[in-house]
């Protein structure tokens, strides 16, 4: 079991903000949140890697309750894509790219052009886009620069916060295949899309 | 080189009637800034006035306790004004200010002092006071701009800055886009006028030197110390305080507690 939730509400004020959901997360297996738009599934996000600490219930991770040491053994492990790529202004695709290989962590891993150009084919994206702004990119765009960025990441376990929301049908089936076909990856997602929910080996709904 | 002409308080008071012209214009534009444009003329006044009076006691006193009790007050003031300025919560950052200015000025104020000017008596009044008083207010205005460019873009971006730790940044490591940003901010309109100055106009410790008496020649190389005194105390500052408030701003697990932002 990589994550286990015992009846885990996001609270604010002591307010839950959706019913507790228990759920386990195990090695290879493909989880989709479900639920209403402003339940609050990003927000578990937030919980399990250690930025929401206004919660009820208990999470653990590799059996471990959630704390400073298991976060950082968390974010080791997890790569997140979030729902919005809120980056600074001025920074190009290229830097937001290669920006996570600068840390400690993640320098021996740091792709090659060719394998960020293999990546941004696969995704059908131009090399080109490498020196334009995040800013001037399409969501679509934007949202498959995310995807390849948490792939060269090379970690097991992906959070994706709505992945293929701003997709067309035949990228979205792509990336899907991506992803989901994956058996090396360790999957927790959110999603409104039908289509990646039935490729999902489990859905928790808020 | 004459001394300096004394200006009367009556002509003084008279040429504040200058003052007519810019008020005109901001009531005139319905800017709304008259009443406090009015009010800080006359706090000014006020306080200059006080200061005159008080400063001459402490110069002609040159007591050392006093000296520095006095800069004391003045590090007081700057650390209440950079955490109002910058909209931040004083309690949070008061240790850092604290430690990093006086850290700065110890280094860079005693460096000036004793191997630049050379003066024999580093606490004398008439040195330690106005050239620590000029390295306050610069370091004042810096850590306004950089402390708040800092956390509140740290806040405005919390998705970039947690994108980052949850890719297995350091703290150090994703606060240190924003470190960037904020000395940008901070210390390019000082390092445009450092490029410009003496062309356009003569700045202030100059001119007050040549009018005080002194010849030009002298006059400017307490102007170049003062520049690199200050561009030097502004930057040890601005690093030392985002370094030194980490453990009191960020919790263990690298987030910015947001409590800390005023407003």
């Amino acid at each position: 079991m990589l994550f286990t939730l015992h009846n885990v509400a996001v609270a604010y004020d002591n307010k839950p903000i959706f019913s507790p959901v228990s759920f386990e997360l195990n090695t290879g297996e493909k989880m989709a949140i479900s639920g209403p738009s402003g339940k609050g599934k990003s927000s578990l996000f937030n919980v399990l890697l250690g930025f929401e600490h206004r919660y009820q219930g208990e999470v653990f991770f590799d059996g471990k309750p959630l704390s400073p040491v298991v976060i950082q053994e968390v974010r080791k492990q997890v790569a997140w894509l979030p729902q919005e790529i809120n980056v600074l202004p001025t920074q190009t695709v290229r830097e937001f790219i290669y920006t996570p290989f600068e840390y400690q962590v993640n320098k021996h891993k740091r792709p090659s052009i060719n394998q960020v150009e293999s990546r941004l084919e696969e995704l059908d994206l131009k090399a080109e886009i490498l020196d334009h702004t995040i800013g001037s990119v399409s969501g679509g765009e934007k949202q498959r620069i995310g995807i390849l960025t948490v792939l060269l990441l090379q970690r097991s376990i992906l959070f994706l916060d709505e992945p293929v929301a701003a997709l067309d049908a035949r990228m979205k089936k792509k990336v899907v295949d991506l992803l989901l076909g994956n058996n090396q990856l360790t999957v927790l997602s959110t999603s409104h899309d039908a289509v990646w929910n039935d490729h999902c080996d489990k859905i928790v709904t808020l | 080189m004459e001394s300096t002409v004394d200006i009367s308080w009556t002509a003084l008071l008279i040429s504040e009637l200058f003052l007519a012209i810019p008020l005109f214009v901001l009531g005139y534009y319905r800017t709304h800034l008259v009443k406090a444009t009015v009010i800080s003329v006359l706090r000014m006044t006020v306080q200059l006035f006080l200061v005159g009076i008080y400063l001459g006691y402490i110069f002609k006193l040159n007591n050392p306790l006093v000296n520095v009790a006095w800069v004391m007050v003045m590090l007081g003031v700057t650390c209440q004004t950079i955490a109002r300025r910058g909209e931040l919560k004083l309690k949070y950052f008061l240790i850092p200010f604290v430690v990093s200015i006086v850290f700065t000025l110890a280094v860079v104020d005693f460096f000036f002092l004793g191997f630049t000017v050379r003066i024999g008596y580093l606490l004398d009044a008439r040195y330690f006071i106005p050239i620590t008083g000029m390295m306050l207010g610069n370091i004042m205005q810096s850590n306004v701009i950089a402390s708040n460019s800092f956390y509140h873009n740290i806040y405005k971006n919390k998705v970039a800055f947690r994108f980052a730790l949850a890719s297995g940044a350091t703290r150090h490591e994703a606060v240190f886009p924003f470190v960037g940003e904020a000395l940008k901010k901070a210390f390019n309109p000082t390092i445009a006028q450092m490029a410009t100055i003496g062309l356009v106009s003569l700045p202030g410790m100059m001119t007050g030197q040549i009018l005080g008496g002194n010849d030009p020649s002298v006059a400017i190389k307490y102007q170049i110390m003062m520049m690199v005194a200050i561009f030097t105390a502004n930057v040890i500052s601005v690093i030392l305080c985002i370094r030194l408030s980490g453990r009191f701003i960020f919790d263990a697990y690298g987030n910015l507690r947001e409590e800390v932002i005023r407003n």
